[in-house]
């Protein structure tokens, strides 16, 4: 009995003890690297083994990349029937990120718009994030009006610049194809990163200069004045408001979402779909099934 | 029979070594057996009357310093274990610690830290902690087990985060949104939060092992007296590390971000506004908003993990998320 009681440990020495040997063993290595030499060694080593991960990460991304794309085929061949019929009861407002260098790409665009209508979204947000580039700008010369009810924005951001070419391109295809009856019932919105964040901007100053107007009457509390809905009337007031989109499709290398006005993006589901020059038909469809089998709770 | 309960649990979760009320529980873990398949090899289980009691209560046997006599005696669950001498070296700590499994998997994570270090590291990590309630529903633990749960896995997330090197962590404690569920579990997570702020200031906390500076970020007017008091304390006491910052959001939601932040502008420039002429530069320029963010401590984030698969932000960091890459693992 005596034994076994000196041979027990409380919890705090052994831990102790195994930190000793941890940094026994370190003290060894550390001994050893001393030599320059060694470290050299040992530093290539790892270099290579993190390019050999690197390597293996790549390559299932590729055959995952692969097995996608055979999926989309699957799916567009209207073999699997789970994708056949899309609930869009969920999907008020769709949104879509591309990246600004692919938003030149406008036959791209077009095509994904189409796609979209032939799926039977209503209503689409499109946006990019600069408005930079002045090889963009020259499309202004050559911009048509088609239709009234198309809000005019600042001009900035590709989408928004070649935003008629998109809109009668599309016109054009649809009516090719025999479509034309859905795609007049759609809604379009371009937006860029002017309604983000400095879309934001502009609304903090439309409120506080509403304040100042207001605080001249008397009894109008400071607490009363900013708060979110007070915003968001503030953000529709200076044309940045919006409904908020159920769900945002993200067209680019990285997945983020690049500035779309985060005022509107609190419950956006974000899904990434790659590179805008690589969409495919079935991999949109899917997104929107998956969406549509999301349950949220806002919270509570 | 409670051992029963817990029984399954270890099968399940061989995290759960902290915090039991069992005295059985409390025993063997007090003894770490890692290998939970020990479980498996019980004989038998039952009470027995003892007529000594331990001087010091509400501590489990193994941490016991003696015992005193009581007539009526007390009753001390019991469970006979069958085992191997190799398990029975374990269980007393009788082998040195070369053949510990824990020191192995000490030595493959450095070393796997170290290749991750040749590559980029990101600067700024951001956690949701979601899918606590959903963790416990799939493993049919008490309600309320999750968020504990939940905990340690932050705090071993943490650690590793900390020992790769990555100067800023910012983690979604407690959604503005989430005051809107029923008042008990609201109530319940408060005093977690705030016995789990209270265990950061002592000695042997994390804080200390790697010199972090606590912010707690949000809307703290929201939250009541004590918790907001412990916030500040939190603070206040880490102000003076430097190392590493982590930034916990509390009652914070990215829309009241940004209207707080809009309030502030004013406040700074009244003079501006009152004097503004139309057709001029508007006074509050998007610098201003930026520079009272309640997120201005840190750079954006670089990575936004979210845990439980769900591709939402769900009003976290819209602002600051601009480039930053989105993660969604369905780990639970």
């Amino acid at each position: 009995m005596g034994d076994l009681k000196t041979q027990r440990e409380t919890p705090n020495n052994s831990k102790i003890r195994l930190k000793e040997t941890i940094h026994e063993i370190e003290g060894l290595f550390v001994s050893v690297a001393h030599f320059h030499f060694v470290r050299e060694i040992w530093a290539f080593l790892l270099r290579l083994l993190w390019n050999f991960i690197h390597l293996v990460i790549s390559t299932s991304h590729f055959l995952l990349g692969t097995a996608n794309t055979f999926q989309s085929y699957l799916i567009s061949s209207g073999l699997l029937r789970k994708y056949k019929a899309l609930d869009l009861t969920e999907l008020q407002y769709l949104a879509i990120v591309v990246d600004s260098e692919e938003a030149h790409n406008t036959s791209k665009i077009v095509e994904l718009l189409h796609w979209l209508s032939i799926v039977g979204v209503k209503n689409i947000c499109l946006y990019d994030m600069d408005g930079k580039d002045s090889k963009a700008n020259a499309f202004l010369s050559s911009m048509i009006l088609i239709a009234q009810n198309f809000h005019i924005f600042i001009v900035l951001g590709v989408l928004k610049v070649s935003k008629e070419i998109i809109l009668e391109e599309l016109a054009d295809k649809s009516y090719e194809k025999g479509t034309c009856s859905d795609q007049k019932e759609m809604a379009f919105e371009f937006s860029s990163f002017s309604d983000g964040k400095e879309g934001a901007a502009k609304a903090a100053n439309f409120l506080c200069s509403k304040y100042l107007k207001d605080s001249s009457l008397d009894g109008v509390d400071e607490e009363q004045l900013f708060t979110e809905s007070k915003m968001t009337e503030a953000l529709r007031a200076v044309d940045c408001g919006g409904p908020e989109p159920n769900l945002l499709l993200v067209f680019g290398l990285a997945r983020c979402h690049l500035g779309f006005p985060a005022w509107r993006m609190r419950y956006t589901e974000i899904v990434h779909m790659g590179p805008l020059k690589a969409m495919k038909y079935g991999a949109i469809v899917k997104a929107i099934y998956k969406f549509t089998t999301v349950r949220q709770n806002y919270g509570s | 029979m409670r051992y029963l309960e817990y029984h399954d649990n270890i099968v399940y979760s061989e995290r759960w070594r902290e915090e039991e009320d069992s005295g059985v529980y409390k025993a063997i873990t007090a003894n770490r057996i890692l290998d939970f398949h020990l479980v498996d090899r019980i004989v038998y289980y039952g009470k027995i009357l003892t007529d000594f009691v331990p001087t010091v209560g509400e501590v489990s046997l193994a941490e016991t310093l003696a015992f005193t006599k009581a007539a009526s005696g007390a009753p001390v669950n019991v469970v006979v274990v069958s085992m191997d001498w190799f398990q029975m070296a374990v269980l007393q700590n009788l082998l040195p610690n070369y053949f510990k499994i824990e020191t192995l998997f000490c030595i493959m994570r450095k070393f796997v830290f170290s290749i991750l270090s040749v590559g980029p590291i990101p600067n700024h990590i951001a956690f949701i902690l979601d899918g606590n309630r959903r963790y416990v529903q799939n493993w049919n633990m008490k309600e309320g087990e999750g968020h504990k749960v939940g905990f340690l896995s932050l705090m071993s997330i943490l650690n590793y985060c900390y020992k790769l090197g990555i100067k800023y962590v910012t983690i979604y404690a407690f959604r503005i949104d989430n005051f809107n569920r029923r008042p008990n579990e609201v109530q319940y997570v408060m005093d977690l939060m705030q016995e789990k702020i209270k265990g950061l200031f002592k000695e042997e906390s994390i804080v200390n092992i790697y010199g972090i500076r606590v912010y707690l970020l949000g809307n703290l007017k929201l939250l009541n007296e004590p918790v907001r008091l412990v916030a500040e304390k939190a603070m206040v006491v880490t102000a003076k590390n430097d190392n590493v910052v982590l930034m916990i959001c509390m009652a914070y939601t990215s829309t009241d971000e940004i209207v707080h932040d809009v309030q502030e502008s004013y406040n700074d420039k009244k003079g501006d506004i009152r004097h503004h002429e139309i057709g001029k530069e508007l006074p509050i320029k998007l610098a201003d908003l930026e520079k009272h963010m309640y997120m201005v401590v840190a750079p954006n984030p670089n990575i936004l993990v979210r845990t439980s698969g769900e591709n939402r932000l769900s009003n976290f960091l819209l602002w600051q998320t601009i480039f930053c890459q989105l993660y969604s693992p369905n780990a639970l």
